[in-house]
């Protein structure tokens, strides 16, 4: 395992692109974090307490809500880098090099893990160091309240990234893999599923993934929002995952390179 | 046995690509797959290298099933040099010793058998197509595999490239490696091989050594005032086994016995034939070839 993980670091360190995208993630992240607790509302909306949004413990949710729409970058990089392999030709010799089948794949999982690991590791330190700032008298308790959020984060991303490595191993031409990435998240499902009754709509693979972290802001509208993300959402998302990547096996063993 | 296909066929939609075909390769032989563009070399190799799957078929590399982990005792390059373009050559070769499990050591040595060591620190996508194909040479010889496989290695390189190249795979063989190469080049597989195999549209033609199959019968052109005659008096000779008038205007004839061109001066000769023509030359590989390739 330590092997697969040296040989994908190999890959990516000296990728300009990977730094590049990564950047891009954790500037937006802290920019539009810091900036969205800076905004005033006028006095009629003032009892809206805006600023427990901001603050241990519902920061947290605040946090993990916004962070996962940037998750999409972290896709497109996964989706970059799974089809530069067959662009490159390079997963075929890493094949004939004598990496078996499933050892290459491994070796990108594990490279998801990372991906999303890093992603969690900067909401967590953006959400620690906003909390501290902005939270008066903070306690253990409250800033672990709900964390759970930022435990849900993580499983969404590596959700999300395990999409984006089905999608590259089904397509493996970068640009039309993003753009059935893009199209298929954004377009397709939503619209197929304003077709359907609600109990299959709602398991759809996107919607089932980003619903497991829900606007905190419809509580302001009155709407009932899950106070903790690990629900039916959690259990159905990971095994979205599983599935993603069970096919990404498939598609790769059976296939000819 | 180095690698031995038992029955190996590959379909792609209607198309047989590759139609049962069994080979063996021993060690320590260059093994030369010779064929025209599309007659299945690359797929064989590529099902030999576990990157495509055969339709039905078996093959055996070391005398065991393919599992995958034989391949680390091979070194192989397919058709293009694959590499990141973004990486050093260096950087290339690491990822490649990474998978074989052998030490980075290695890749100085390497680099310095291709040529490369002064400029192992420059990206791939900077080198020419000659040093890409050098580098996949060297990837291929990472780890003193006991094998090679190399598809191809001459393609679009220049004349000094070609020379460079074959003498390479020369040398490697003289330490021991088994080579086994595919190639549309005649020439190619006659100058570098011991054994080759002929395919045609997926199907074995011959096999066997360089000797045996690509043997060139000498052919001697005659020509002489008066053809008819000469016609005549060649016909009656049991020794010419076959005779034919080519385009110049000459005779061509081939024998059942070794013939020199003294001897066949001297019965035309003392027949009251004097030749104003008379040539030996080697049948052409091509023709051989051609010969080989026309069922």
């Amino acid at each position: 395992m330590k092997k697969l993980v040296s040989i994908e670091l190999k890959k990516v360190i000296p990728y300009l692109t990977f730094w590049v995208i990564l950047a891009l993630y954790v500037a937006l992240i802290f920019v539009v974090f810091f900036l969205a607790h800076t905004i005033k509302l006028n006095n009629k909306l003032s009892f809206l307490n805006l600023k427990s949004y901001y603050t241990f413990p519902d920061l947290w949710h605040t946090l993990t809500y916004i962070a996962s729409f940037f998750t999409l970058l972290l896709g497109i990089l996964v989706i970059i880098l799974i089809t530069n392999e067959f662009t490159f030709r390079t997963a075929r010799q890493n094949i004939i090099d004598g990496l078996s089948k499933a050892d290459f794949l491994a070796g990108k999982l594990l490279l998801l893990l990372l991906i999303a690991l890093f992603a969690t590791a900067i909401v967590f330190i953006t959400g620690m160091v906003n909390g501290l700032l902005q939270t008066d008298n903070p306690v253990t308790s409250m800033i672990l309240a709900k964390m759970d959020f930022v435990v849900a984060y993580f499983v969404q991303t590596m959700a999300y990234l395990c999409f984006a490595l089905f999608t590259g191993m089904l397509v493996k031409k970068s640009g039309l893999a993003i753009g059935i990435f893009l199209l298929y998240s954004k377009i397709i499902e939503p619209l197929a599923g304003w077709k359907m009754p609600d109990a299959i709509s709602n398991y759809l693979p996107f919607h089932t993934i980003s619903g497991l972290i829900q606007n905190p802001a419809l509580k302001m509208i009155g709407f009932a929002v899950p106070e903790s993300p690990l629900g039916i959402h959690f259990a159905f998302t990971v095994g979205y995952s599983l599935l993603f990547i069970a096919g990404s096996y498939l598609l790769l063993s059976r296939r000819d390179l | 046995m180095v690698l031995q296909l038992v029955d190996l066929s590959k379909q792609f939609g209607p198309m047989f690509a590759v139609t049962a075909l069994n080979l063996s390769v021993e060690q320590g032989t260059i093994y030369g797959i010779l064929g025209p563009n599309g007659s299945g070399k690359t797929t064989t190799l590529g099902m030999t290298l576990g990157v495509i799957r055969p339709t039905s078929g078996q093959v055996i590399w070391f005398g065991q099933p393919h599992s995958g982990n034989e391949r680390r005792r091979i070194g192989s390059i397919l058709e293009t040099p694959n590499f990141y373009p973004y990486l050093s050559a260096a950087n290339n070769l690491r990822i490649a010793a990474d998978i074989k499990g052998v030490d980075y050591s290695a890749i100085e040595r390497v680099l310095e058998i291709v040529g490369l060591s002064s400029r192992k620190n420059s990206q791939f996508s900077t080198y020419s197509l000659g040093m890409k194909q050098r580098l996949s040479i060297a990837s291929a010889l990472l780890g003193k595999p006991e094998v090679i496989v190399l598809d191809e290695p001459t393609n679009g390189l220049d004349p000094a490239g070609i020379a460079e190249i074959r003498g390479l795979i020369k040398d490697i063989a003289k330490e021991g490696h088994t080579i086994i190469l595919a190639s549309h080049l005649l020439d190619e597989v006659e100058k570098v091989c011991t054994h080759v195999a002929v395919l045609q549209k997926g199907r074995l033609i011959t096999a066997g050594s360089v000797a045996e199959v690509l043997a060139g019968e000498s052919v001697i052109e005659a020509g002489a005032e008066d053809m008819a005659k000469l016609i005549t008096v060649a016909k009656a000779n049991p020794e010419i086994k076959l005779l034919t008038k080519n385009d110049m205007g000459k005779l061509e004839l081939t024998f059942n016995t070794n013939v020199t061109a003294a001897r066949l001066n001297d019965y035309f000769y003392k027949n009251g034939i004097i030749l104003n023509h008379l040539a030996l030359r080697k049948k052409s590989l091509e023709e051989r070839f051609l010969e080989l390739t026309k069922t």
